[in-house]
């Protein structure tokens, strides 16, 4: 069934269902990884809740250690899972309901807040997203779902836009250096398009100089003529497969494209 | 007659996004950054940098050494993850978190050395890597364990690994 872009409920269901397939992927993910999350683990709770008193102190400290502290931490995992599993699944008053919709953001954010590290802006989008979602839910007017629409979209266009002028500041994002770096690390990169770059300075130049353009430019996208501005959105669905094959930023793809649809809701509810 | 907090509840659900899209304009602007930063948790008002401006260069490694209870010490041993790049990590891609809290940690660490060298030890990064390699599987029982973290720009640059950070001996 084609999706009406100028429905604010509708884009609103679309933008939570893209959300939640990344939530369910990076749950099984960190289930079947959950060693990380163990004691012994890089991501320990015995460590992460020394990041501020308040996470062992009184009442708040003691229910947050049930909750965060290994095994326990597995049940909330699945829970993550099984309630993003929901919205992927579940017919569209669920999705729009603040019954679904406030526990999955509520468990996010303690999942976020467990330790400050392994986390990434796939991670700060899906707070974001299901945050802000569980607030417009509990707003309870339909005129709240267009204000949320309108806020998705200012973040994700501020989100490229303060990346790309960052990086349009840095010598080596001009010169392409820093990306044929990236390209070549363990971390992100990927064997055999490091070694491409690292031997052809032009393209690895020409690269670099389009992300820093098109990242700092992307804002534009909301005052840029319909068709233009399509191409733009197009293009960033394409950024985030090519991240996710390259990179292996697989959850960028979902977090960053399930904005995309309040980027189109707010092209066409600007009226021109 | 029950009355209806409707209205009410989406004003401040409407301010309270308008609102956080405030302090998410504020905190790129240094003057307001610290103060938003104390106020909002990182997670809240992210700075969205994606690896901008200068991303970290080369590879970080974290090795460690034990003492035996004889005094003998062990040699080096480097803690290493699964770092294969495949196809299907476009979908699929488990073992970036564990990388990635590596990388954090390690990260973090070395910011900590030149930021702040005398709490270094309470610091969370530090807690975190003595943590950890403190507990990985050993064929013997050490009473002593150090950890020591390399950064190795070998990949594009012809350079010896530089040493960032050397713990202490810590007893285990």
């Amino acid at each position: 069934m084609p999706i009406d872009f100028s429905n604010p409920l509708s884009v609103f269901t679309l933008v939570l269902r893209i959300a939640a397939i990344g939530v369910l992927i990076v749950s099984v993910e960190t289930l079947v990884r959950v060693e990380v999350f163990r004691n012994d683990g890089l991501m320990s709770w015995e460590v992460g809740c020394l990041q501020r008193p308040i996470m062992v102190r009184g009442a708040f400290g003691w229910a947050l250690d049930r909750l965060l502290r290994y095994p326990n931490v597995n049940a909330l995992l699945a829970v993550r899972a099984a309630l993003a599993a929901a919205i992927i699944m579940g017919p569209a008053n669920w999705v729009r309901s603040p019954w679904l919709v406030c526990p999955t953001a509520v468990v996010i954010l303690l999942l976020t807040i467990r330790h400050p590290y392994g986390q990434d802006g796939a991670d700060q989008m899906t707070v974001i997203i299901f945050i802000g979602a569980g607030l417009t839910l509990l707003g309870r007017e339909p005129w709240v779902i267009k204000v949320y629409l309108w806020f998705l979209a200012l973040q994700v266009c501020l989100s490229y836009g303060t990346a790309g002028v960052a990086k349009a500041t840095a010598a080596g994002w001009l010169d392409g250096s820093f990306l044929v770096g990236i390209a070549a690390s363990q971390l992100y990169g990927h064997p055999r398009a490091g070694q491409a770059l690292s031997v052809r300075p032009v393209l690895s130049r020409a690269i670099s100089r389009s992300i820093v353009v098109w990242e700092t430019a992307f804002p534009l996208v909301l005052i840029t003529p319909r068709p233009l501005a399509y191409v733009i959105v197009a293009t960033g669905v394409l950024f985030h497969l090519s991240n996710g094959v390259l990179m292996g930023l697989n959850n960028f793809l979902w977090l960053f494209v399930a904005t995309y649809p309040a980027l189109l809701y707010c092209l066409i509810s600007r009226g021109w | 007659m029950t009355p209806d907090f409707g209205p009410m509840l989406a004003l401040v659900a409407a301010t309270l996004l308008a609102f956080w899209f405030l302090l998410s304009l504020l905190v790129l602007i240094p003057r307001f950054r610290g103060r938003v930063r104390r106020w909002a948790m990182s997670f809240l008002v992210p700075e969205w940098k994606f690896f901008a401006p200068n991303p970290a260069q080369g590879e970080y490694h974290l090795l460690f050494r034990d003492q035996l209870a004889d005094g003998t010490v062990t040699p080096w041993t480097e803690v290493t993850f699964p770092h294969n790049r495949r196809w299907w990590n476009v979908v699929w891609n488990p073992e970036k978190r564990a990388n990635k809290a590596l990388f954090d940690a390690i990260v973090s660490l070395a910011g900590e050395v030149i930021a702040c060298p005398a709490g270094l030890v309470a610091s969370i990064p530090y807690l975190t890597l003595l943590s950890y390699v403190s507990r990985l599987d050993r064929f013997s029982t050490p009473a002593f364990t150090q950890f020591m973290v390399l950064h190795d720009f070998s990949s594009f640059m012809h350079r010896e690994p530089a040493l960032v950070f050397s713990s202490d001996l810590h007893s285990l």
